[in-house]
């Protein structure tokens, strides 16, 4: 199932996904690092238009008119009339700057019932990943604490 | 008339100084991440904290497999010191006292790092907990055992 879904052609959209989830998570965390701060907004990325920018991409990765776009039409099975094969932009052209930069949220961003973008819960959500990652780290750090002290003693 | 000990043969001499050598290596590559691990606390990027603690790892089973060089590097050294050339055993302790020295900074390193991680995740789950009661809070306010705001009390 894997497999299928990591494919050549599927790679560019993981590493757009993987570099957003990262770049977000930054933001969210640096949310919760400054939540106290009086006056501080919230930011965070354009999830939806990410999104929007991922479905467009999806769309023409199955489409036929993507292989036209990437130079790849004489791999096709058939000709199509010109008029057919309109050029759209390049997967990664889809992808631009302005989706992995942060933007500032309305105040009470964090209320609940943000207008529905945003909510408590999401938040809860983010900062339960985080305790999750840190606690992991932890253990794992901990753990590597004690092989050094093994390989200072000569005991490893 | 001083008289020197007999010489390890000159095959272990190189071996062991190459273990050693080697061993230091790694001590500095692992100075180098414990190193990275502190920034990449500091600035709450867990996700990369995360592969880089799978990088210290793989230096550190390294470490600890060099160490179990010859029966145990370091009983090895003890033992055969005293049947090293001058020049040998000059290098080898060298190399022992370079490494000893990452090590040490290492741990130091590692030690900090887990303390500053610690309290960064007891922040995240305090805030967690707070944001919880806030959300009960809220909650609570739309329970029948709220007080009723005035413009809609129809008692009277």
């Amino acid at each position: 199932m894997m497999n299928s879904f990591v494919r050549p052609a599927t790679v560019p959209l993981l590493k757009q996904a993987a570099e957003f989830n990262e770049r977000r998570q930054q933001v969210l965390t640096a949310n919760i690092a400054k939540i106290d701060t009086p006056g501080y907004k919230t930011r965070d990325l354009p999830v939806e238009a990410f999104q929007e920018a991922m479905k467009k991409a999806v769309r023409q990765l199955k489409s036929p008119s993507i292989h036209a776009s990437q130079n790849t039409s004489s791999l096709l099975p058939i000709e199509f009339p010109s008029s057919l094969m309109t050029r759209e932009p390049a997967v990664d052209d889809l992808f631009t700057e302005e989706l992995f930069h942060s933007e500032q949220l309305p105040e009470h961003s964090l209320g609940l019932q943000d207008n529905g973008k945003r909510n408590i819960e999401h938040e809860v959500m983010e900062m339960t990943r985080t305790v999750m990652m840190q606690s992991y780290a932890m253990q794992m750090m901990t753990s590597q604490y004690d092989l050094l002290e093994s390989v200072i003693s000569g005991q490893a | 008339m001083t008289t020197e000990p007999p010489q390890t043969d000159s095959k272990h001499q190189t071996d062991l100084l190459d273990v050693l050598q080697r061993r230091r290596e790694y001590c500095r590559a692992m100075l180098e991440l414990s190193r990275r691990q502190s920034s990449l606390i500091n600035d709450e990027n867990f996700a990369e904290l995360l592969q880089l603690i799978v990088q210290k790892q793989q230096v550190l089973e390294h470490l600890a497999e060099l160490g179990q060089t010859f029966g145990g590097i370091v009983d090895f050294w003890k033992s055969a010191r005293d049947r090293l050339g001058t020049d040998a055993r000059s290098k080898c302790q060298t190399a022992i006292d370079d490494a000893e020295s990452l090590l040490a900074e290492s741990m130091a390193l590692e030690k900090q790092g887990t303390e500053a991680l610690s309290q960064r995740r007891d922040e995240t789950q305090g805030r967690l907990k707070e944001i919880g009661e806030e959300s009960d809070g809220l909650a609570g306010s739309g329970s029948g055992n709220a007080p009723r705001p005035r413009f809609l009390d129809t008692s009277g």
